[in-house]
């Protein structure tokens, strides 16, 4: 009963840390939402990240399946490097986009005002990666699912016309790490894209 | 007043004239304000175009509107309200807003018409590899961002040539930016629309209900009452400026009309003389309205503005009459002893205006014919109808005091014989030395568009992207078709000049509605259904796609190849109908396609190109051409008044028939006109057309001021008379030009400043050249 007898004082110690990290998490937990989420993606520095991406569509025999990279920066850059099957490279920065088929030698540019549908499909990704809380709402309603070890922000398009396109965005992800993108197209097409960072 | 017995011949035809005159211009004369009017009718084909499309030309029937003071979404909801309601109108062939890249109907033309439009189709576009190709890059753009929205289309479009008349066409690329759905200025303080009316540009009554019909609609469907509607536009513009010149001419008229029968009243001292006076005048007025109308089918209001010239220049006849009146004398005794003089101040005037009658340009000869008219009538009517009419017996103040005041200035003056000929020297070296920057070459100065005005149509068309056309190439064809097909010839040149950097782009109607030529040739380039079928699965096969999606561009390429050609008309009511229908004209037997060239960078690289298109096409400089134009018909007139200089030197040799008289009349005036034109360049104003015809008039005038001063006097009373009515006329033509130099419309002013001051040099210069008693 030695061990008895001095257990209760240990167990007494164990249960109040537990209890406190159970009260410090349950506080934590009770300030995780879209503001923090946010916040701690903006607070990320610029990064680079590999991806794989599969789209499914109703038009494709097998679904298509893509991998590159993704480069992300304050405020406002995002570019993605498709490699694989074929190389095309889509940058954005600010208010520009840019579209390079590499293997045609053929670049097109544009403003992304002038195409807000495609504006919005964009920010579900740039203003994302970038934290970019205030741009994001401007094309869609969030709502923040889970807990900061494994949460999924869901996107639902505010704007009508970006409504006929798509029907939900879902991006899940750990602390400040973003895992998986999910767009879901009006129509039941939908694309699946899943990242692995890499060290800066 | 009391007529002599029986029937007086002048004074029934006076009458008739006035009738007549009077029911012709109640009943049929029309006023306008076109500044069109102002160009020549026998003008080069290039001149000719021009003209037609300062008129009724690519962007002449545009509006621009804009509504600010209001939050974003405030402006952006009137602007899309405004938009429905004034498509709902009826007034107008489109209204743009930004909602809508490309209206529906322009959507259904051209998927429906996508092979036959598109400058991509071509028989290998459709062969197994072809195909591939397309498949391909319709497979890269299903995963790119745009690709949720382009799905849709793929299976009706696998060889993109939709997309790609989509990227041309979606307008939206070039436009302003938008902000909750609507086009909005940079810094999101206006909501910008743009819209074309129906009616021509250059019908300014039915521009006018349209303005009307825009406001009211703003004011109904605005969302709060503080928000404000901006419009602009050349229509807008030559509504504006109709407003403005009518409001100043009938305005100025009436007070230089006020003035000059004030002075006539302190001169006369009779209001009844005051009332026999001005007859001669109106009826000139009237008669000279009607001539005008009578020979040009309508009166210009630059034209209406000179009915003040005729008041300085007519009232100035019955003034010599009543002021040479001794007492107690008959008018007809009057006559008879002034006619000789005051004939020939007529003629002079005449033969004056003759010269602008015969000048090219139609505005120009518009005013000849008008002073012409109204002189003519106003000296006949003081000569034949004022005698039988004026009261037998009546009293004119004497004022003898002023006479005999006027009588001691005036012999002063004659003193100064040298200073007229000094002037005419120092006025003919410094015009000489300033010959190079006299001139105003810019039409648009002429207008009486306010700057504020300018400045708002410019920020508007800066933020709608909306540049003014400046350069246009035409390029004539026998038929409509040959003018197309050899537009088509020179677009791939023009697509080398964009690429250089010359210009940012261009518009012409074989983009919208190809020859028909082009449309069967890519028809024919379409396979038959089985080769097509064939063709499509061995690509189709290559790539990840399902072989049977893509049914429906199967159904669609074959329909493709039996469409009846698109015609301009499929296209009526739409933005790029409109676009399509104004670079299409008709000129004289044939037609000319016209390529609107935007933000033209590199004029002298442009200019070369265009030398070296032979007589196939040529370069129209809108600005350009309309400067040299005006160049040329100022020198044209410039030659025109020195033949009417001429015209009245011989006038003047016939009637004094000596040498010495000729020379002390024509001096003063002479002198008092290069003067005049001296001091303006050293005010550092241009001188325009507007001023030699100006100048014109105070030659006239001065001409009278010097031929009464030289007119031999009996005794020392008909000299202090004489003085005392040259006075007269100067005062009334100084205060009635003088009222015209406050007035807003620039050409109104530059004539009310020129004659006011040339008046006055004529008049103290003729003084000192007058006859020694």
């Amino acid at each position: 009963m030695i061990i008895g007898h001095r257990l209760p004082a240990r167990r007494i110690l164990h249960v109040a840390l537990a209890l406190l990290a159970a009260l410090w998490s349950g506080l934590l937990q009770a300030n995780w939402n879209t503001a923090a989420l946010m916040k701690a993606l903006a607070e990320r520095p610029a990064g680079q990240v590999r991806y794989s991406e599969t789209r499914h569509s109703a038009l494709l025999k097998e679904p298509l399946r893509m991998s590159g990279t993704l480069r992300y920066k304050k405020p406002a850059f995002l570019q993605k490097h498709i490699q694989t099957p074929f190389e095309e490279i889509l940058t954005v920065d600010g208010e520009r986009l840019s579209w390079e088929k590499p293997a045609a030698q053929k670049k097109h540019e544009l403003a992304l005002r002038d195409y807000p549908a495609i504006q919005g499909f964009i920010e579900s990704m740039r203003s994302t990666l970038n934290g970019d809380a205030s741009t994001l709402e401007r094309f869609y309603k969030l709502r923040l699912d889970g807990k900061e070890q494994q949460w999924t922000l869901v996107l639902l398009p505010s704007d009508i016309d970006m409504a006929q396109f798509i029907r939900v965005i879902r991006i899940s992800g750990s602390k400040a790490r973003i895992s998986t993108i999910e767009i879901e197209e009006a129509g039941g097409d939908r694309s699946l894209m899943t990242l692995r960072e890499e060290t800066p | 007043m009391s007529l002599r017995s029986g029937i007086c011949w002048p004074v029934l035809l006076w009458l008739a004239v006035l009738a007549g005159s009077l029911w012709w211009v109640t009943a049929h004369t029309r006023f306008n304000t076109d500044m069109a009017a102002f160009l020549p009718d026998s003008a080069a084909p290039a001149q000719q175009l021009m003209v037609d499309q300062l008129r009724d030309g690519v962007a002449s029937r545009l509006v621009l509107l804009a509504v600010e003071n209001g939050s974003p979404a405030q402006l952006a909801e009137s602007s899309k309200k405004l938009a429905r309601a004034l498509e709902a109108s009826g007034h107008f062939s489109y209204v743009r807003n930004g909602e809508h890249g490309l209206t529906p109907a322009e959507r259904e033309r051209l998927m429906q018409y996508r092979y036959l439009l598109s400058p991509a189709t071509g028989a290998e576009r459709f062969s197994a590899a072809g195909l591939e190709q397309g498949l391909q890059d319709s497979l890269q753009l299903l995963a790119s961002p745009a690709g949720a929205m382009v799905k849709q289309l793929l299976p009706s479009d696998p060889t993109g040539a939709m997309l790609n008349l989509l990227e041309d066409w979606g307008g939206t690329g070039r436009g302003p930016k938008l902000q909750h759905g609507v086009w909005f200025s940079a810094d999101d303080q206006r909501a910008l629309l743009l819209a074309e009316t129906r009616a021509p540009a250059f019908d300014i009554d039915a521009q006018q209900q349209v303005g009307d019909a825009i406001r009211q609609t703003f004011d109904a469907s605005r969302a709060s009452p503080v928000l404000k509607l901006l419009m602009s536009g050349p229509s807008v513009f030559a509504v504006q400026s109709r407003n403005l010149i009518h409001n100043d001419a009938w305005r100025l008229s009436l007070v230089a009309m006020l003035l000059v029968a004030l002075i006539l009243l302190l001169a006369y001292g009779s209001p009844r003389l005051l009332g026999l006076g001005i007859l001669p005048v109106a009826s000139g007025a009237l008669t000279g309205i009607a001539a005008v109308s009578l020979s040009y089918g309508s009166v210009h209001g630059i034209t209406l503005g000179f009915g003040a010239t005729l008041i300085g220049e007519a009232v100035d006849y019955p003034t010599y009459l009543f002021t040479q009146r001794a007492a107690g004398e008959r008018l007809s005794d009057t006559l008879a002893r002034i006619w000789p003089t005051l004939r020939l101040a007529v003629l002079t005037t005449v033969f004056g205006s003759l010269t602008m009658l015969i000048s090219g340009f139609s505005g120009l000869s518009q005013l000849g014919m008008f002073s012409l008219a109204g002189v003519l009538t106003a000296g006949l009517v003081t000569r034949f109808v004022l005698p039988e009419i004026a009261p037998s017996h009546f009293e004119i103040a004497s004022r003898s005091r002023t006479q005999a005041m006027l009588a001691r200035g005036a012999s002063v003056l004659t003193g100064l014989k040298w200073l007229p000929l000094l002037v005419l020297a120092a006025a003919a070296a410094y015009l000489a030395t300033q010959y190079r920057d006299l001139w105003e070459n810019e039409l648009s100065r002429l207008s009486p568009i306010p700057q504020q005005a300018l400045e708002l149509d410019r920020s508007l068309r800066e933020a709608m992207g909306a540049p003014d056309v400046r350069y246009l190439i035409a390029i004539p064809g026998v038929t409509r078709q040959a003018a197309l097909e050899n537009s088509e010839a020179l677009a791939p040149h023009l697509q080398a000049l964009v690429q250089q950097g010359v210009t940012s782009g261009y518009d012409l109607t074989a983009r919208i509605v190809p020859s028909e030529r082009t449309q069967a040739a890519r028809q024919s380039a379409l396979p038959e259904p089985e080769t097509l079928r064939r063709n499509l699965e061995l690509a189709v096969a290559a790539t990840p796609f399902k072989a049977d999606i893509f049914e429906p561009f199967l159904q669609q390429a074959e329909l493709s190849r039996h469409l009846p050609p698109l015609q301009a008309d499929d296209w009526q009511g739409t933005p790029l109908g409109g676009l399509a229908g104004g670079l299409m004209v008709r000129q004289g037997e044939g037609w000319v396609a016209l390529i609107s060239l935007r933000n033209v960078n590199d004029e002298a690289t442009l200019k070369t190109f265009a030398s070296k298109l032979g007589s196939a096409a040529f370069l129209l400089d809108i600005k350009g051409e309309s400067s040299r134009m005006i160049m040329q018909y100022r020198d044209q007139s410039l030659r025109y008044s020195l033949l009417g200089v001429v015209a009245i030197m011989l006038v003047l040799g016939f009637g004094l028939r000596n040498f010495r008289a000729v020379f002390a009349v024509l001096l003063p005036v002479v002198a008092a006109m290069l003067a005049t034109a001296a001091l303006l360049a050293g005010m550092s104003i241009k001188l325009s057309l507007f001023h030699i015809v100006s100048l014109l008039l105070v030659l006239g005038i001065g001409l009278n001021y010097g031929l009464f001063f030289n007119r031999p006097a009996l005794d020392e009373a008909e000299h202090r008379r004489t003085l005392f009515g040259v006075l007269v006329c100067a005062a009334s033509t100084v205060s009635a030009f003088g009222v015209l130099a406050f007035s807003a419309t620039p050409v109104l002013q530059a004539i009310g400043i020129t004659v006011a001051l040339g008046a006055v040099l004529s008049l103290l210069f003729a003084a000192m050249w007058a006859k020694p008693k």
